[in-house]
């Protein structure tokens, strides 16, 4: 029995990550999934939305709800997914969502479950993800030794 | 990479404004003109690099003018209070009783509601819906206004980011329904206000609300047939059956109710303001209108004081008002005279080809600065050109304005396209690729309308 994880910071090219996982795992093995929780938009977006667009906090603050549900959905309906292959394939499944600021609580995970492997799906985006709390887990990542698997909205770029 | 040359700009900037301080004054050019130049540089510089908000680096401007004795406080003081401010200020704050009431969101239920089940109508449908919103109110909020319904769209018909084509599309055509909308009126992009203060200030002669869309319509008319047709003959659409997003959107538009008291009085107002600008501009001067129209829609309580400030941010009174101080110095203070005479009388250049070239350069700089920005820098010098080679200054100003607007492709040349993108539906390789098509398109209607759409009306190149 093997244990991976599955860190997702994007939740854009689902289909290529679920592709790469019903390669990775077998039966019996255990997928820990943290979908990391989007709870705001980037300085960037409301610097473009109202320094720049001129609209004030309250076209802001709507933009960013809109944003930050359709994020929250996406991550939700895909742990829903997660699941259903779980049952298909017989992996075991152990799923939680993680506030975005909360990248501690994800290191703490990442070193205690004794992993053989993790794969991550970063975000090239901007606009919706903090690119900054994204680097952070890069730079962590290089320090310890941990076969990985990383993708960029889907995309594999082992880098 | 883009942080990296926003760096070297922003450092060159600076060196260049204290070169121009300390360096003896150029021949021709007095010593107040020099220092004008100098603060246009680093206003310029800080504009683009975006150092520090819009409404800050102009404020800088404006006190660095009266500091270097470039021109009196008094005067450059007075220059801030121009009739472009006053029509932003009046519009913005009917705009915000378009979107707190919900009004501007019901009619884009209703257009896109109206659109019918198949995919390719539910595309015009948004296209029109952006386009036609964005006539009566700034491109940046009908997107704002309209994300929520496209986003809402997408996932009823359950699109996955970067995975469904169709979602690529629905964010797009919304993103660029709005920018092609937005050059038709003052309404749609204040830059287009901007530029006629900007010409107002230099050749005392204006462009009337009415006349503004006489001339700009062919464009944006075209170009929205032209992308109607890129959709319908080369977009990829993978869904057959949107039926179900246009329930969803009629039951939302259902539950609305009717016309809200707040929703009819404020179609009331603005009834009474657009026919003022339209037929009545000789004797209310457009800003009047506005600013009347923006006290009855509180008086009447359409929307609060508070809602009106929750919808805008506010220092884009002094971006706007910083610009055309600004830009007004260079005027003043003899440098468009002196660069027309030194540069623009040097250049063999064609005349037709230059007001080409001025369009290019204008939609090339306005994708990655803000096209407030670019048409404030850009002008004072068109004009020099105008001067040098007699041309037309309301040829030029159409041309700078409406080629300012025309951001296709970066995120960051316009907020409906941040918005857009925002979404995940797209990278931003796929808004290159079919935002330089556009754009190219652009360029080609914008040189046929030039060369014999305006000269038909009576605007010609030459004076």
């Amino acid at each position: 029995m093997k244990k991976y994880m599955l860190v997702l910071f994007s939740y854009c090219g689902l289909k290529k990550i679920s592709k790469h996982l019903k390669k990775k795992l077998k039966p019996e093995d255990k997928l820990f999934v943290r979908a990391i929780m989007l709870e705001g938009v980037p300085k960037l977006s409301e610097h473009l939305i109202s320094d720049v667009g001129v609209l004030g906090k309250k076209v802001v603050s709507d933009l960013e709800n809109s944003v930050v549900d359709i994020y929250q959905d996406n991550a939700k309906n895909y742990l829903d997914e997660l699941k259903k292959m779980a049952a298909e394939k017989s992996f075991i499944l152990d799923k939680k969502l993680i506030q975005q600021h909360n990248l501690k609580k994800l290191k703490e995970d990442i070193k205690s479950t004794e992993l053989d492997g993790i794969f991550i799906n970063f975000s090239h985006n901007e606009f919706v993800s903090d690119q900054v709390k994204e680097e952070e887990i890069k730079e962590w990542l290089e320090k310890i030794e941990l076969p990985k698997d990383i993708f960029y909205d889907g995309k594999r770029k082992n880098k | 990479m883009l942080k990296y040359i926003k760096e070297i700009f922003k450092y060159i900037g600076i060196l260049i404004f204290i070169v121009l301080l300390l360096l003896p004054t150029f021949d021709g050019l007095s010593l107040a003109g020099q220092r004008a130049l100098a603060v246009f540089v680093l206003v310029l510089t800080l504009w683009v690099t975006h150092v520090l908000p819009l409404s800050v680096t102009s404020l800088l401007g404006i006190a660095l003018l009266p500091l270097l004795n470039v021109m009196s406080i008094e005067y450059t003081f007075s220059l801030f209070g121009s009739k472009a401010i006053f029509f932003i200020l009046g519009a913005l704050i009917l705009a915000s009783g378009l979107y707190q009431t919900g009004l501007g969101s019901r009619l884009a239920f209703k257009i896109i509601s109206f659109s019918g089940s198949s995919p390719l109508k539910l595309l015009y449908g948004i296209l029109f819906a952006a386009a036609s919103l964005s006539l009566i109110m700034p491109e940046h909020a009908v997107a704002a206004l309209l994300f929520p319904i496209v986003l809402e769209i997408a996932v009823s018909l359950g699109l996955k980011p970067l995975e469904s084509n169709y979602g690529k599309l629905l964010f797009l055509t919304m993103a660029w329904g709005t920018v092609i909308g937005g050059i038709t009126t003052y309404l749609g992009g204040a830059r287009n206000l901007l530029a006629v203060g900007l010409l107002e200030k230099h050749y005392g002669i204006s462009i009337g609300f009415f006349e503004w869309i006489k001339y700009s319509w062919p464009l944006p008319f075209l170009l929205i047939i032209v992308f109607a047709f890129i959709i319908t003959r080369f977009a990829d659409i993978d869904i057959k059956d949107t039926s179900q997003s246009l329930e969803k959107l009629k039951e939302k538009a259902e539950k609305r109710g009717s016309l809200t008291k707040a929703e009819k009085k404020l179609l009331l107002i603005l009834g009474a303001v657009v026919f003022s600008w339209l037929f009545l501009s000789n004797i209310v001067h457009i800003a009047v209108s506005a600013l009347l129209g923006g006290v009855m829609i509180v008086a009447f309580k359409v929307v609060s004081w508070k809602e009106v400030e929750e919808y805008v941010n506010w220092g884009v009174i002094l971006m706007y008002g910083g610009a055309i101080v600004v830009s007004s110095s260079l005027v003043e203070t003899g440098v468009t005279d002196w660069i027309a005479a030194r540069f623009f009388s040097q250049l063999n250049l064609l005349p037709f080809l230059f007001i080409i070239l001025l369009a290019v350069f204008t939609s090339i700089l306005t994708e990655g600065v803000s096209n407030i920005a670019s048409v404030a820098v850009i002008l004072p010098f068109a004009f020099s050109a105008a001067d040098a080679y007699s041309l037309n200054p309301i040829l030029l100003t159409l041309s700078v304005a409406l080629s300012g607007g025309l951001a296709f492709m970066l995120p960051m040349g316009t907020p409906p396209n941040a918005i857009a993108f925002s979404s995940g539906y797209f990278e931003i390789k796929d808004a290159l690729k079919w935002g330089l098509v556009l754009k190219i398109i652009g360029w080609l209607i914008y040189i046929l309308v030039a060369r014999f759409y305006w000269p038909l009306i009576g605007l010609e190149i030459f004076i």
